[in-house]
């Protein structure tokens, strides 16, 4: 079992650690996932997913090199608290000297975090960071694959995010709940319901994906606004592909993606209504 | 989408929305408004434990366009509609902003209904009516004025801000002799009394004709403060009673004026 990459490139950089603090927000513990041809991060609540994240190791990392417990089963599953990782990944934003990350057996296994830091004086600093990992034995594995993605009812393109989270601030204030609606005329609703008053903000004219008809049947689903803002915080990542898919008062999955770079993706389930 | 404005008896559209906003959330010191829709503009109205009244008065040419078939008196939930206000907050600063707000109102039973339009963006707000409650009539009547003064807000600002709030009370004399003009707290860290002078540049007018001395509790003046940032002049006033008025004038960025109110009535026995 080995696992060593290198990052050099600034953006690369910077959205590696968003990612890394998007998932912060969402949990305490995250499973780490590596195989040849992509990284992931994944986030469950009590075996639902929660985040589902898909990297691309060539597009962040100019060496990668892993090696899984048996040729056999070429991957590894590490489990970590996310905040120890952001931590140290936090210099990372300042400076752009490239950073090293390999998994080794210290006193226990460790994700390694080698960063070169410069400091005003000529001399550079090299700074050592070992986050604690447990290494999740096979039997667990299957907890962790990528999840059953449902039939979706509608996917529709999300309006910008910094629109939608300005707004969604608001209705914060206001309620803990908010309800999602689409129909494939290009409709999202959004909207709060509270003793005082109802406010709905529709954006029209949105990409709907998929091929069938054209009907104004409404979809919808009744979440934690909570869950939706922290989502919306994704746009610091500069996505260029966002979409709300909703299975009707089931479920909201919201996906973030920058072309054969990153998959994001959130499961939100839907309170009944 | 846009509801027919025949069948409202009220509808009106806002101009200068940050004018309006800051207006509204300088007597949004408790949740619920009565609003009043008069052929002269609306008036807002704030009113906490029968002993302070805020009001603010949005004349008609603030607005776009003004629509009254007849007066109106609606009650909402103020925090609600500052809040849906301010959806675009962010954007009304910038005099380039976009930003339509229009307010509807059917009558007795119904909600209010505003909606706010930015690049294509609609946000619809239904505000929930409550039933009408009884308001006090604070008013001073021009012969029991006693004394009244003009500042602008500058002076204030400097001396409100530095009161001691431990203090539970504030004690005001006005005074036709020295010290004319006097703020006084009694807190944790000792006695603190402010002599204001009555010939700076910053007073405009000063009419004491009697000396008078009254208390008020410092978390009922509180509030009233908050208007003084958006405001270029007060005019405070008492009367024999010693019921305290603030009046405020607030400059939109168009140049039109308006007003905010507040009647604070005194405490009668401190002890």
């Amino acid at each position: 079992m080995k696992f060593k990459c290198r990052m050099s490139d600034g953006i690369a950089m910077r959205d590696f650690s968003n990612i890394v603090n998007t998932v912060v927000r969402a949990s305490k513990l995250c499973v780490f996932r590596l195989t040849k041809q992509h990284v992931y991060f994944f986030v469950g609540d009590k075996r639902w997913p929660v985040i589902w994240a898909e990297l691309t190791p060539d597009n962040f990392f100019d060496e990668y090199t892993m090696i899984g417990v048996s040729t056999q089963h070429d991957e590894i599953f590490l489990e970590l608290e996310p905040s120890m990782l952001a931590r140290s990944l936090s210099s990372l934003k300042m400076t752009a000297k490239p950073v090293k990350i390999k998994l080794t057996n210290k006193q226990q296994p460790c994700l390694t975090i080698e960063l070169e830091l410069s400091s005003l004086s000529t001399e550079s600093r090299h700074c050592v960071h070992d986050v604690p990992v447990r290494v999740i034995p096979r039997k667990e594995w299957e907890m962790y694959q990528t999840p059953d993605i449902p039939q979706f009812d509608i996917t529709i393109e999300m309006p910008e995010l910094k629109h939608i989270r300005h707004q969604v601030d608001r209705m914060r204030n206001m309620s803990g709940q908010i309800t999602i609606i689409a129909d494939r005329t290009g409709q999202l609703i959004l909207k709060i319901e509270t003793d005082h008053a109802t406010i709905a903000t529709h954006f029209q004219g949105l990409l709907i994906k998929g091929s069938k008809p054209i009907t104004d049947q409404k979809y919808s689903a009744k979440v934690e606004i909570k869950k939706f803002a922290m989502f919306l915080s994704g746009d610091t990542m500069h996505p260029d592909n966002v979409t709300c898919n909703i299975v009707h008062e089931r479920m909201l999955n919201l996906c973030l993606m920058i072309e054969g770079h990153l998959t994001m993706q959130y499961f939100v389930p839907a309170m009944s209504s | 989408m846009i509801p027919n404005a025949n069948d409202y008896k009220f509808v009106a559209k806002l101009g200068n929305l940050r004018t309006v906003v800051q207006l509204l959330k300088s007597v949004n010191f408790k949740e619920t408004a009565t609003c009043f829709g008069t052929d002269n503009g609306l008036k807002i109205t704030v009113e906490d434990a029968k002993c302070m009244q805020a009001s603010a008065y949005i004349p008609v040419d603030v607005f776009q366009e003004f629509k009254l078939k007849e007066e109106v008196i609606f009650r909402i939930n103020l925090n609600v509609l500052v809040e849906c206000l301010c959806m675009f907050w962010s954007d009304i600063n910038s005099q380039s902003s976009s930003v339509a707000a229009q307010l509807f109102y059917k009558g007795t039973g119904h909600p209010v209904t505003m909606l706010i339009e930015e690049n294509g963006i609609i946000t619809d707000c239904s505000l929930k009516t409550q039933e009408l409650g009884e308001l006090l009539d604070f008013h001073l009547d021009a012969e029991d004025v006693l004394n009244k003064i003009v500042l602008q807000t500058d002076l204030l600002k400097d001396v409100l801000a530095e009161l001691d709030g431990t203090s539970e009370f504030i004690e005001l004399l006005l005074s036709p002799e020295a010290p004319y003009f006097r703020i006084s707290t009694d807190g944790i860290a000792g006695e603190c009394r402010i002599e204001l002078p009555r010939d700076s540049d910053l007073v405009e007018s000063f009419e004491c004709n009697t000396t008078a001395n009254s208390c008020y509790k410092l978390a009922h003046i509180k509030p009233a403060m908050k208007a003084l940032y958006c405001a270029n002049k007060v005019s405070m006033r008492t009367d024999d009673c010693g019921l305290l008025c603030f009046q405020y004038m607030v400059k939109t960025d168009a140049g039109q004026t308006c007003y905010v109110e507040y009647y604070i009535s005194p405490v009668i026995d401190v002890e």
